[in-house]
């Protein structure tokens, strides 16, 4: 394996995560870590700017791989495979690490926090040598679709995806749909009636 | 101040309830002992036997092994596995030398960041009574050693 | 909702649930279970006859449990589908219990009512024989019936009795006409007994031509010329007879048939031979052929034919069946002075109800249980005299026809002085009326099951075969009859015989405890059941008037009061008969059907907190005491008050408090705000001001009224005039007929009592019970509150963790309608976004099979959640559309076989190097 050009990007969001982690001294940490070809602080990575950085750098800088260490994967994950797709890197090139949610909001002590995300850099960097890339197969929908439940909120959304064009089975628990709102006499706020 | 010991704790989280939990724990800003570094894992199934021991030969001082509470798993039963398999490596580990105590499991939904932040305060509290782990010295463990904690369908 | 009802593309399953789901985003296959709503929607037409017609009540759901409405019902007026549904809960117990599932829940209700002619009607749906059933049943229904639990079984047999017996003493008379016969082909059936009779009525009934051939002078079999004139009047059976025969069977007296397939060439297409069991076994004893001895079914017979039967003054009866007994009461109406009954076993054991045992020594018999004839003793003119006898016990083992074995008691010999012995001790078939080459015919003695005769020389020829244990009784004879005609029915139309068993609901099974409570709940716990009443023993002597005597009219109805009505609709059939189109079909089962779909939407609504887990406040013990629901069914106009708001005892109410967050905000029930209870709340304020000139309070924590318009009509209800008192109500109680609520009035800081006469609590809204289990089904999880999980609470609250799953309404957490309606064309338009797509990318995470290391153990194929695994010649192999990345089956394998892309074992370990060794120390994987 040719040694791979890693980039990492360790974000601020804001003061998010710089009121607790010396963002600096991650960027300089993960300089030194092998397959790192660039490290950059970031001021908000999932913003505009933030990704046409990272998309700058995988053309100028040829890099290969890219690690952001940011908030949850849960959050942005998507928005990053996006941004090094469109920069013409397979997407399961990135991996990210979360130094928000799990580490600047729930440790007090500064310097613990960026040692920390010392750690969770270097795992995502140690990951990303051994990415590979990954292809979405595609795979024919069937147009219909089973709405569960007849209240209102069933009933609004089996209409709507109807009238769309679509066949919709609308499963009801009870002998009549309706739900509760059936039930009731008027309604607020409009004292209008229900049915 | 006295010195107090760190120790260092690798946790094994699965995507769709603990590592939610533990994102929901920061949302909130529940403060917890940062000596817990997580892996995600899509699901707590997913957990070997020979990821936990590999923790341990890495350094770690304790392993934790956390996912959805059972029958609420994302893949329906991937956490029944993770229910005995755990337990089963846990009668195991004595055997190659390591304190089963060293390892936990539990389960903590996407909605319990607070117990997250609970379980963490108690698990580094015990490692921390139980000392440095020190097993990275470990001579690896032979193939079929951990096989028990795999049968039976676990 | 009438849109969805006639939506072109929207097919509505109601009475529906979802009972499984595979697949992934786009490709789905759910499971849905239907439950069967025994009305046709294609033929009901919404006339509401079925709901005038049926007899029955349930609470009503839809009116909160105020009020109550017919078993055959529409939840409300303008329901959708607007189609009738049927409540049934099971096949009641009686039901299930008797061989020809006479519908006993039906009929008991009908006489309950006071319908005596529907009643007749649903017996004899299923049953020729009402009036001997009525007398002469063993009545296994009455074994099963719940009411047991609770003290004893309703008196199933006396009150079909009494519908015969009431009817025909009015003078009511049933319309019968012969039925046309559509069919060319006739049936002959031999023999005119119970299976002879209901068998020819079938086949009439299907449009056959039936001629049933008896051999003796009267019709019925031992109906007629077993069972005695006390326990079953002649005219009354005739009575059953007249009506079979009105519908065309045609009925020759005095014809024996030696010759079956000579009938066959005469023209019947079928034959059935129904001739009975007839023929006494012998004792096998010494003295079998003296004179005086004489065959119990024989003796029987010529009583009832009135030929000359000779008995003496002292009478020994050896055997201890029903036929035993007969023939034991017979001889006393014969006017013996001295007739005794040998029975082997224990009284306990003696096969015959107790009520007739007991009447039967009333009379005069003496029962010698445990006691063995040995030989019938005779003269030396070779008549009787007497009986040698042993007394007999248990060797404690079971024999091989399983009862248990008897032993002789050495040295208790002794001998009975008897005129005359009637042995009466089991009976068998009597083929000697066949031709020799038709005995194959016959099976073996209690031979009751019907076949078709398997040589083609006996095409055609129906008769019993193999057994049905009990099969002696008239009622398990009427079974056959109706099976004998199905199959000959089949064999004419050309099918086959052996049709797959009908399913049917389940028993409705009670516990004893569930019992006991529901009779307490109907109020009918303590009504022991009505004895039927016997004719006075001296009155029975030399005459054969019938024993027991009939409910009267009252009697009938407080009996029939006792039934716990086990499975909410009794099938009394009165909706099948009202119903014009023909919808109704009570034998309609559970329907389930596989469904394929591209996307899911979860909107499981919610249902109301129970009020009555909060005691404090009375709800279910205070009848002025109500839940929002029930108050908000009040101010409608088809609701249970016809729109009025009234107190339990019929008056408007004064005062009326509306009690705020009872159960919500609250950590012993629950902690969660229920959003909307405020704005309801004030509503039902508003609608009390309109409907009644109460006062009105409400007891508030805070008001919440954040949303379009919200604040205004807050302002609007101020300006009603309603009270509003901050505070929590913390208790009510009863007091001088009023409620009495008690506060802390947290603007003045002081606790305060005050009086109303009806009080609402507003309780909060929580998922619909079952809404988690279907969110399993589909992989989505329920947070604290039992509430869908949404993926996320901000970016995508309709979304959820399962591709393709979607949230909308009250399941994702409470809502009011607007905010309903907005997120439900926001779950709309992300399914739509879905299917218009077309197709969808499937992650490539999924797992893969290292071929050169897999042992083929299999270990993964069990483990997989998803079944994504197969074997394939030794080796795993992965179906990636089904396999969802989860990874569990890595942690499996043994070999390291199997992995799981971007979750490669090698990259979570690389990771783990990667956060364990610091800078110095960090080694590259
Ligand atoms: C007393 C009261 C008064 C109210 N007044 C107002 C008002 O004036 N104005 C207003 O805006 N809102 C009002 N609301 C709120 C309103 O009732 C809800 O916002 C609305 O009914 C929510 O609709 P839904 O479709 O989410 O749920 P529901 O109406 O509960 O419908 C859910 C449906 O799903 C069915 N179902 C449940 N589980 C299953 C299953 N497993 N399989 C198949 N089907 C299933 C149920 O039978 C039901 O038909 C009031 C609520 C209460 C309690
Ligand atoms: C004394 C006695 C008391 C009973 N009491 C009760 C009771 O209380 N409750 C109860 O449930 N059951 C009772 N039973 C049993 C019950 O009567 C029988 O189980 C039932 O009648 C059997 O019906 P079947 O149609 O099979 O035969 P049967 O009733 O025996 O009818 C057969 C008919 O076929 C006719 N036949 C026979 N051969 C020919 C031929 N070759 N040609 C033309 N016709 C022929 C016979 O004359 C007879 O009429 C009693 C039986 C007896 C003997
Ligand atoms: S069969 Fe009788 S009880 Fe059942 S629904 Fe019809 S009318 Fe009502
Ligand atoms: S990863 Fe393995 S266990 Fe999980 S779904 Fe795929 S094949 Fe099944
Ligand atoms: S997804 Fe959380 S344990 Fe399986």
């Amino acid at each position: 394996m040719s040694e791979p050009r890693i980039g990492v990007y360790v974000c601020h969001c804001g003061t998010n995560i710089s009121a607790k982690v010396d963002v600096a001294d991650v960027v300089a940490f993960a300089e030194g870590l092998p397959g790192v070809a660039l490290a950059q602080e970031s001021k908000y990575s999932c913003s505009d700017p933030g990704q046409k950085q990272i998309a700058d750098d995988i053309a100028a800088a040829g890099l290969d791989r890219v690690v952001v260490a940011a908030c949850s994967p849960r959050m942005h994950e998507g928005t990053f495979q996006r941004c090094i797709n469109s920069a013409g890197l397979n997407p399961y090139f990135l991996a990210m690490t979360n130094i928000r949610e799990q580490v600047a909001w729930v440790h007090q002590d500064g310097s613990v926090a960026t040692q920390k995300a010392k750690d969770l850099v270097a795992a995502a960097v140690q990951r990303v040598r051994l990415h590979a890339p990954l292809y979405p197969r595609k795979v024919a929908v069937t147009t219909a679709a089973l709405v569960v439940g007849g209240g209102v909120a069933g009933i609004q959304t089996a209409l709507d995806v109807a009238d769309a064009g679509y066949q919709v089975y609308l499963v009801e628990r009870e002998a009549t749909i309706g739900g509760r709102m059936a039930q009731l006499n008027k309604t607020f706020p409009t004292l209008d009636c229900s049915t | 101040m006295t010195e107090t010991f760190q120790p260092r704790i690798v946790g094994f989280l699965c995507n769709w309830c603990s590592y939610a939990g533990a994102d929901g724990a920061g949302i909130a800003r529940f403060q917890y002992p940062p000596n817990v570094t997580v892996i995600r894992v899509m699901c707590s199934g997913r957990v070997s036997p020979e990821m936990v021991i590999r923790a341990f030969r890495e350094g770690a001082d304790g392993v934790i092994v956390l996912g959805c509470h059972i029958g609420d798993c994302h893949y329906i039963s991937g956490n029944h596995r993770t229910a005995k398999r755990i337990p089963m490596l846990q009668n195991l580990l004595g055997y190659v030398g390591i304190d089963p105590r060293r390892l936990r499991l539990d389960w903590v939904s996407s909605a319990e960041g607070p117990k997250l932040a609970r379980v963490v305060d108690e698990f580094v509290a015990a490692i921390r009574g139980l000392g440095p782990a020190g097993y990275r010295a470990l001579a690896a463990v032979p193939e079929g050693a951990l096989q028990g904690a795999r049968q039976h369908g676990a | 909702m009438m849109d969805a009802g006639r939506h072109p593309r929207i097919e509505l399953l109601t009475m529906s649930e979802v009972t499984d789901v595979h697949g992934y985003v786009g490709n789905f296959q759910a499971t849905i279970k239907s439950r069967p709503r025994y009305v046709d929607p294609a033929k009901c037409t919404a006339c509401n006859a079925c709901t005038e017609a049926c007899p029955l009540t349930a609470v009503d759901e839809f009116n909160a449990g105020l009020c109550s409405r017919k078993i055959a019902y529409r939840p409300f007026a303008q329901a959708v589908p607007n189609v009738y549904a049927i409540d049934k809960d099971g096949i009641p117990p009686c039901q299930t219990a008797c061989p020809v599932e006479q519908r006993a829940q039906g009929y008991i209700a009908l006489i309950r009512e006071g319908l005596y002619e529907d009643a007749l009607r649903v017996i004899r749906e299923d049953n020729p024989f009402p009036s001997v059933c009525g007398r002469s049943c063993h009545h296994p229904c009455e074994g099963r019936c719940t009411r047991r639990y609770v003290d004893q079984p309703v008196s199933i047999m006396a009150l079909k009795r009494f519908v015969t017996d009431h009817l025909h003493d009015l003078g009511w008379q049933p319309e019968v006409e012969p039925v046309p016969q559509t069919q060319e082909k006739r049936v002959a059936i031999i023999g005119s007994g119970p299976v002879g009779l209901t068998a020819a009525q079938d086949l009439v009934r299907n449009g056959y031509g039936v001629t049933v051939f008896e051999a003796l002078p009267v019709a019925g079999g031992m109906m007629r010329v077993g069972i005695p004139e006390h326990r079953l009047p002649k005219a009354i059976l005739q009575r059953d007879i007249d009506h079979i025969l009105a519908q065309g069977v045609d009925l020759q007296l005095n014809s024996p048939i030696s010759d079956p397939v000579a009938l066959r060439e005469q023209g019947y297409d079928a034959v059935l031979l129904a001739t009975g069991v007839s023929k006494q076994t012998r004792l096998g004893i010494p003295g079998e052929n003296l004179e005086g001895y004489l065959d119990g079914v024989k003796f029987l017979r010529d009583v009832s034919l009135e030929q000359p039967v000779e008995i003496g003054e002292r009478v020994v009866v050896v055997g201890g069946g029903i036929t035993a007994v007969d023939c034991a009461t017979t001889a006393v109406r014969l006017g013996a002075k001295d007739v005794t009954l040998l029975y082997r076993r224990s009284r306990g054991e003696l096969p015959v109800y107790k009520e007739d045992l007991t009447e039967a020594e009333n009379e005069g018999v003496q029962l010698r249980d445990r006691t063995v004839a040995t030989a019938i003793l005779g003269d030396e003119n070779g008549r009787v005299r007497g009986v040698e006898a042993v007394e007999s016990k248990p060797t404690g083992r079971i024999d091989q026809t399983g009862a248990r074995d008897l032993a002789v008691v050495e040295g208790t010999e002794f001998t009975l002085e008897a005129d005359t012995v009637i042995r009466a001790v089991g009976q068998f078939a009597d083929l000697s009326y066949l031709a020799p080459e038709y005995q194959s015919l016959a099976g073996d003695k209690e031979t009751l099951q019907v076949t078709v005769g398997s040589e083609p020389a006996l095409q055609g020829i129906f008769a019993h075969s193999g057994e049905i244990p009990g099969s002696g009784f008239v009622v398990n004879a009427i079974a056959l009859g109706h099976q004998a005609a199905e199959n000959i029915h089949c064999y004419l139309q050309g099918e086959s015989l052996s049709a797959p068993p009908k399913t049917r609901p389940p028993e409705t099974k009670w516990t004893r405890e569930e019992a006991i409570a529901k009779a307490r709940q109907k109020g009918i716990d303590s009504k022991p059941r009505v004895a039927a009443r016997a004719l006075p023993v001296s009155e029975r002597a030399e005459t054969f008037r019938e024993t027991w005597l009939t409910y009267t009219e009252e009697q009938a109805r407080t009996e029939a009061g006792r039934c716990l009505d086990c499975a909410s609709c009794c099938e009394c059939l009165r909706c099948v008969w009202a119903c014009g189109p023909g919808a109704i079909d009570h034998r309609m089962t559970e329907q389930v059907r596989e469904i394929e779909v591209g996307a899911v939407v979860l909107a499981t609504g919610y249902e109301l907190y129970d009020a009555a887990g909060i005691p404090q406040y009375g709800h279910g013990r205070y009848p002025n005491v109500l839940d929002g629901l029930e108050f908000e069914r009040m101010t409608n106009v088809s609701g249970p008050t016809g729109g009025k708001i009234l107190c339990a005892d019929g008056g408007e109410p004064r005062s009326i408090a509306i009690l705020h967050c009872i159960g919500s905000r609250d950590d012993n029930h629950k902690e969660y705000c229920s959003r909307l209870c405020c704005m309801y709340a004030l509503k039902l304020a508003h609608l009390a001001k309109d409907f009644t000139s109460a006062e009105v309070y409400e007891f508030y924590i805070d008001l919440r009224a954040a949303g379009k318009g919200y604040e205004e009509f807050y302002r609007r209800v101020q300006e009603d005039g309603v009270k509003f008192i901050r505070g929590k109500a913390t208790e009510i109680e009863p007091s001088n007929g009023r409620l009495l609520v008690r506060a802390e009035d947290t603007l003045i800081g002081e606790k305060i009592e005050v009086p109303v006469d009806m009080a609402v609590l507003i309780t909060p809204m929580q998922p619909s019970a079952g809404a988690r289990e279907v969110g399993q089904l589909v992989g989505v999880s329920v947070g604290k509150d039992g509430f869908f999980n949404e993926l996320h609470p901000k970016l995508a609250p309709v979304n959820t963790s399962a591709d393709g799953v979607f949230l909308a309404g009250c399941a994702q957490g409470v809502k009011d309608i607007p905010d309903t309606v907005a997120q439900a064309s926001a779950a709309a338009s992300k399914v739509i976004g879905l299917l218009a797509q077309g197709e969808v990318e499937i992650d490539p995470v999924t797992a893969h099979v290292i071929d050169e290391r897999c042992s083929g153990c299999g270990e993964c194929v069990l483990t997989c959640p998803y079944s994504a695994i197969a074997l394939a010649d030794g080796c795993a192999e992965v179906n990636e559309a089904l396999c969802k990345g989860c990874g569990t089956c890595v942690g499996a394998c043994v070999s390291h076989a199997i992995d799981v892309s971007h979750f490669e074992d090698e990259q979570l370990m690389a990771e783990l190097v990667g956060m364990m060794n610091r800078p110095g120390e960090l080694v590259l994987v």
